[in-house]
């Protein structure tokens, strides 16, 4: 290997792309030539400056929000009819009962990354097994940033292909609230029972609903739910509780699933987002 | 209950915007860094950012599934890049490569060993600077510099992002770097840090 060959080698080795048996060419010939050794020391040096001093940093929280409303807008007008079809299948009786939070902290929604894994390590779920105290958990994690979605959409219908390939055994209920601007979704299991958790951003509100098959939560040893709302959920699939007097936690039930949403919304708001009941 | 069941009028568009958000939000930040490194702000970075996501879903019928992704919406930054902010200026692989040889070759005879410049630059240098000096770079090498040192790509998808040959890839990197070097020089003589001969 002559020098031409070393200095253009010299960011291969660096790089460790070097191919296959140039190893030993490119060290004989460094070791008896110094200004090749110094080439190699300067390309490093290059190197390592860009490396150290030049970081990835994420995409900040403004831009990243604008990029998926501009796609959404762009999704909308593909689909002019959204609206109405959805009100034609579903009279809004029969709609998936929507549920709505809110929280001031935009913060878990703007620092939602897919690469983040879904929420199996996560300590979700805490000293109680009592489903409601763990909603209240997943929530404080939320708007602590710590919980993040595993995927994003700006179609809140579209997480359904992504909880049916979840293996949830249950059918996660998405409810679809107005002026939904973007949402996430999440599944976990832990012991034993499998959860589905879902993001909604709504404006500056941000909305969580946390879902377990109804077979876990009614008569399941592992989450446990107080004997009032189970009596409410028998008798008319709702339930807001009492020891939550801004009304920030609804329940309800569908045919497979009990859903719990967590907000810091006013009741009237919360409501103002459901469908008419 | 099922999820909102979905009407034949409307699945396969749903089913698209659905492909596309899985395949390419992931890249999110990848893409913002670059744009942010070749724009050199925040403001033509989400510009940038936000016209390649909107050309990418236009034109997501396109995507060849199973291909690289990343690769693909890179290749429509780079040509918004080029569309949007590059018009007047020169165009790509018009690049004199001899005068930065013959800059850098200058440079070096009068620098001192390597191996004392490696200390004497080694953590006195400002991130800003570098960033600057990145910043000053012709794009074709920039690019390469960016792609390799910072997102950490081998030279074999550098290629496929730059749509060139991994020997056109090396000796891009090879000049974008000794250009860089050059520049941090001259800065660090400029500040003293080494002996200005």
């Amino acid at each position: 290997m002559d020098c031409k060959e070393a200095q253009q080698f010299a960011g291969d080795a660096i790089d460790g792309s070097l191919p296959n048996g140039l190893e030993e060419e490119l060290q004989a010939h460094l070791d008896k030539c110094k200004p090749c050794r110094g080439e190699v020391v300067l390309e490093k040096l290059s190197k390592d400056m860009v490396r150290q001093n030049v970081k990835q940093i994420p995409t900040p929280r403004n831009i990243r929000s604008s990029i998926l409303k501009s796609l959404r807008l762009e999704f909308e007008q593909l689909e002019p009819d959204q609206e109405s079809w959805l009100a034609s299948l579903f009279p809004l009786r029969v709609v998936t009962p929507a549920l709505a939070a809110g929280i001031v902290t935009t913060l878990f929604f703007l620092m939602v990354s897919t690469r983040v894994d879904p929420l199996y390590q996560m300590t979700a779920h805490s000293s109680s097994n009592d489903i409601i105290h763990q909603s209240f958990a997943n929530f404080a994690l939320l708007q602590a940033g710590i919980m993040l979605p595993a995927m994003v959409t700006t179609v809140p219908e579209s997480m359904g292909d992504f909880f049916r390939k979840s293996d949830l055994q249950f059918g996660v209920d998405i409810p679809k609230l107005r002026n939904c601007d973007w949402s996430g979704g999440s599944a976990s299991e832990c012991s034993g029972v499998k959860r589905a958790h879902l993001f909604f951003k709504i404006g500056s509100e941000s909305v969580y609903v946390f879902e377990v098959s109804d077979d876990d939560a009614l008569y399941g040893t592992q989450i446990s739910l107080p004997l009032a709302a189970k009596r409410a959920l028998a008798q008319s699939g709702w339930y807001t509780d009492p020891s939550h007097p801004d009304c920030n936690v609804i329940l309800w039930k569908t045919e497979e699933a009990v859903c719990v949403a967590v907000s810091t919304m006013k009741k009237e708001q919360l409501l103002a987002l459901l469908p008419t009941r | 209950m099922t999820p909102v069941v979905q009407p034949v009028v409307s699945r396969s568009t749903k089913k698209k915007h659905t492909e596309f958000e899985a395949e390419a939000l992931p890249h999110m930040d990848v893409l913002y860094n670059f744009a942010l490194r070749t724009t050199g702000n925040q403001d033509d970075a989400h510009d940038l950012l936000q016209e390649t996501y909107l050309k990418a879903y236009r034109f997501w019928d396109k995507y060849e599934k199973g291909t690289n992704i990343r690769a693909w919406l890179f290749r429509i930054m780079k040509n918004s890049y080029i569309n949007r902010y590059r018009k007047e200026t020169k165009e790509p692989d018009k690049v004199d490569y001899e005068d930065i040889e013959n800059f850098y070759n200058t440079i070096r005879a009068e620098s001192t060993d390597p191996n004392d410049l490696q200390k004497q630059l080694y953590g006195n240098l400002l991130g800003d600077e570098v960033t600057k000096a990145l910043q000053g770079l012709p794009d074709d090498f920039r690019t390469v510099v960016i792609l390799c040192d910072i997102e950490g790509l081998t030279y074999e998808e550098i290629a496929e992002f730059v749509e060139c040959p991994i020997g056109t890839v090396r000796s891009r990197l090879h000049r974008g770097r000794k250009l860089l070097q050059a520049e941090l020089i001259e800065y660090a003589k400029q500040q003293g840090m080494i002996k200005d001969d």
